[in-house]
C-alpha cells in the first residue's frame, strides 16, 4: 500500500491564475468600469439622456455638460452612461443566445457524427457571408428594434460558437472516461450533460468573451446605419449616428462614445486572452 | 460443467472490409477467471467491447452472445444499458484518463449507485465509502472528495475498480487493467482483483498481452492471434506444455531471471494487417514449424485432451 505515490498538490486555483495575469486584470478593470457605469446609470448620470435643450445645441464640453451636448442639446455624458446599459444588454443577450445555440448545435454535430456533415455545412454557408453584412441584412429585413438587433447578431455569430463547440466535443467524446461512462450504462443525454458539456466548455467560454466584444461593436454598426435599436434610445451606435453630421463642428459627440466602445472592446478582448491562458493547461507560458 | 454464465458463439466483428475478430467461441462459468492473451491487434479488446455491445458505429458484429440466459445481441438498447454497469462491468487500460476530471472520485463512484441501484445521495455516499475501503484505498473518507488529478495512477485504477464493482456485477471485463502501471503496483492490483473475485464470486475476463499476469490470476487461458482463437487451456497446463506454436513463442519471449543471460527468443515478424490476412493458418508466416499444408486452409479449433483445444494441424489430437 505504501508503494503508491502520495497525492500531488492541487494546482493554482483559477481565480489566482487570473489575478496574476496582468493583461486579464487590465481588461477586467476597463470592462468592469463600463459594467459599473451601466449598472449605476440612474444614479451617476448627471442629466436626463432624453431631455432636449434646443437653446444649448452642439454645446462644447463645459462644467455643466462634461462631454458637451448633441444636436438636440442632450447631455452626451448622460447618453453614453445610459447607452452603455443598452449596448451591454444587447451584447449579453447575444452572448447567451449564441452560447446556448452554439453549444447545442455544435455539441450535437460533434457527438452524433451522422448529423455532422449536414449541420456544419449549413454553418459554413452562414459563415461564408461577411459577418456584419449578414447582420445588416437580417436586421434590415426584420426592422429596427432592440430585439431584432439581438436576433440578427445571434444568427450571425452562432456558427462561430457552434464550430468551437463541435471541435471541443470531438476531443472530449473520444476520452476514455466517456467510454467508461458508456460501460456503466449511461445514455446519450447523461453522457452529453455530465461528461461532454463540463469538459468541453472551456474553449466556448473563451470564444464567448470575444463574441461579446464583437457584438458590442456590431450593435454600434447596426445603429450607425439605422437598422439597430431606433433613436432616441441611447446606444453607443445611436449617439455616434446622431453626431456624424457634426463631426467638424462638434467632434465630441462621436469621439466619446467611440472611446467607450474602444474601452469595452479592448477590455473584453484582454479578458478573453486571460481566460484562454488561464483555462488552457497546455499553455503554461507566463504572459505577465 | 454447469450452465455457463457467458457463452460466445462464432463472434465476428468487421470494420468495413476488415474482419478483426473471426469465429471466436468460448464459455465462461460463474466465478471463473478467463485470461485472454495475445499481441496488440489480436482482437482481445474488440471481443470485450462486443460483449458490452459498445463497438463504435461503422463496426458490424455477428454471432451469438448469451449472458445469464439472455441473448445480448437481440436485446433492445435500453435493456442493454441496464445490463452495462449492473450485470457486466468493465475496467480500462488508461487509469489516468478513465475518470472525468471535473468530478470528484466520490461523485463518480456514486453515479452508478444512484443510477442502477436507486440509492439516495447519503446512502450512495456511504456505499461509495465502503467500496473505496473494499479496494483498499487508504484514508478513503478524504479520497471521496478528491479530484482524479490528485490521485496516483494506481489509486485511480482502484477507484475505477470500485466504480466497476458498485453494483456487484456477475461479470467483470478487465481490459489490460495493469498495463499502464508500475510493476509493483501491477502486482497489488492483480492481488486485489483476485481477492475481490473470490469474495464477490464474480466471473472475470482478464485481457492482457502479458502471460505472466495470466499465470498469476487466471483459471483458464484463451490465446488469440489475428482475430482468431488459437488455443484454449487450463492455466496450470498451458505453461508446462503449450499446444500451439504461437503460445510456445509467447512463453519463450518472457524474460527469465535465472539461468545464463541470452538473447530473448522473440517471435519474428508481426501480426499481419487485417486487410492482408493469409488464407490458411494466420500464424503460418511467422511459425517455425510451418509446412505447405498450413497455408491451405484455416485449421479448426479442435479438442486436444481434457479441457484443451488448439487450432494447429501439427498438434496431435
Amino acid at each position: 500500500m505504501t508503494a503508491e505515490a502520495p497525492a500531488i498538490a492541487a494546482p493554482t486555483p483559477l481565480w489566482r491564475r487570473l489575478l496574476n495575469h496582468r493583461s486579464f486584470m487590465v481588461g477586467a478593470t476597463l470592462f468592469g468600469a463600463i459594467v459599473l457605469m451601466a449598472l449605476l446609470a440612474d444614479l451617476i448620470a448627471p442629466h436626463d439622456p432624453l431631455r432636449n435643450n434646443f437653446r444649448y445645441r452642439l454645446g462644447e464640453p463645459n462644467d455643466v455638460h462634461w462631454l458637451g451636448t448633441d444636436r438636440a442639446g442632450r447631455d452626451v455624458l448622460s447618453r453614453i452612461i445610459h447607452g452603455s446599459q443598452v449596448s451591454l444588454r444587447i451584447g449579453l443577450m447575444v452572448v447567451l443566445i449564441t452560447g446556448v445555440c452554439g453549444a447545442v448545435i455544435g455539441g450535437l454535430a460533434g457527438y452524433f457524427r451522422h448529423l455532422d456533415n449536414v449541420v456544419m455545412r449549413v454553418m459554413d454557408a452562414m459563415m461564408a457571408f461577411p459577418g456584419i453584412l449578414l447582420a445588416i441584412a437580417i436586421a434590415a429585413v426584420l426592422g429596427p428594434s432592440e430585439f431584432n438587433a439581438v436576433l440578427a447578431l445571434s444568427i450571425t455569430y452562432t456558427p462561430r460558437t457552434a464550430r468551437v463547440a463541435r471541435a471541443a466535443v470531438l476531443v472530449v467524446r473520444e476520452m476514455p472516461y466517456v467510454e467508461a461512462a458508456r460501460a456503466v450504462g449511461a445514455g446519450h443525454a447523461r453522457i452529453l450533460l455530465t461528461h461532454v458539456l463540463p469538459n468541453g466548455l472551456t474553449p466556448l467560454i473563451v470564444q464567448l468573451s470575444y463574441i461579446f466584444a464583437i457584438a458590442i461593436l456590431a450593435e454600434a454598426v447596426l445603429s450607425f446605419i439605422g437598422v439597430g435599436p431606433p433613436p432616441p434610445l441611447p446606444t453607443f451606435g445611436n449617439i455616434i449616428a446622431d453626431g456624424r453630421d457634426f463631426v467638424q463642428e462638434a467632434p465630441w459627440i462621436c469621439l466619446y462614445p467611440g472611446l467607450a466602445i474602444a474601452v469595452a472592446v479592448l477590455g473584453l478582448n484582454l479578458i478573453g486572452d486571460g481566460l484562454r491562458d488561464a483555462l488552457d493547461p497546455r499553455m503554461k507560458v507566463d504572459l505577465r | 460443467m454447469n450452465a455457463p454464465l457467458l457463452s460466445v458463439r462464432d463472434l465476428s466483428v468487421a470494420f468495413g472490409r476488415n474482419t478483426v475478430v473471426e469465429g471466436v467461441s468460448f464459455d465462461l462459468a460463474p466465478g471463473e477467471i478467463l485470461g485472454v492473451v495475445g499481441e496488440s491487434g489480436s482482437g482481445k479488446s474488440v471481443t470485450a467491447l462486443s460483449i458490452m455491445r459498445l463497438i463504435p458505429a461503422p463496426g458490424r458484429v455477428a454471432g451469438r452472445i448469451d449472458f445469464a440466459g439472455q441473448d445480448l445481441m437481440a436485446l433492445p438498447e435500453p435493456r442493454m444499458r441496464e445490463i452495462r454497469g449492473r450485470d457486466i462491468a468493465m475496467i480500462f487500460q488508461e487509469p489516468m484518463t478513465s475518470l472525468n476530471p471535473v468530478f470528484t472520485c466520490g461523485d463518480q463512484v456514486m453515479e452508478a449507485l444512484v443510477h442502477h441501484r436507486g440509492l439516495d445521495r447519503a446512502g450512495a455516499r456511504a456505499e461509495a465509502l465502503r467500496l473505496l475501503k473494499l479496494v483498499e484505498i487508504p484514508s478513503a473518507e478524504r479520497r471521496l472528495d478528491d479530484y482524479p488529478h490528485q490521485l496516483s495512477g494506481g489509486m485511480r485504477q482502484r477507484v475505477m475498480i470500485a466504480m466497476a464493482l458498485a453494483c456487484r456485477p456477475k461479470l467483470l471485463l478487465a481490459d489490460e487493467p495493469t498495463t499502464a502501471l508500475d510493476a509493483t503496483i501491477q502486482a497489488q492490483i492483480l492481488d486485489l482483483l483476485r481477492g475481490l473475485q473470490r469474495e464477490l464470486g464474480m466471473a472475470v475476463i482478464l485481457i492482457t498481452h502479458d502471460l505472466g499476469v495470466v499465470s498469476e490470476v487466471a483459471h483458464r487461458v484463451l490465446v488469440m492471434y489475428a482475430g482468431r482463437v488459437v488455443e484454449t487451456s487450463p492455466a496450470a497446463k498451458i505453461f508446462g506444455r503449450p499446444l500451439h506454436p504461437y503460445t510456445e513463442g509467447l512463453l519463450a519471449s518472457i524474460p527469465r531471471l535465472e539461468g545464463p543471460i541470452e538473447r530473448l527468443d522473440a517471435i519474428p515478424g508481426q501480426v499481419p494487417p487485417p486487410d492482408a490476412m493469409p488464407a490458411g493458418c494466420r500464424f503460418a508466416p511467422r511459425c517455425r514449424y510451418a509446412e505447405p499444408a498450413c497455408a491451405a486452409a484455416p485449421p479448426p479449433l479442435a479438442p486436444r485432451g481434457p479441457g484443451r483445444a488448439a487450432a494447429c494441424i501439427r498438434v496431435p489430437a
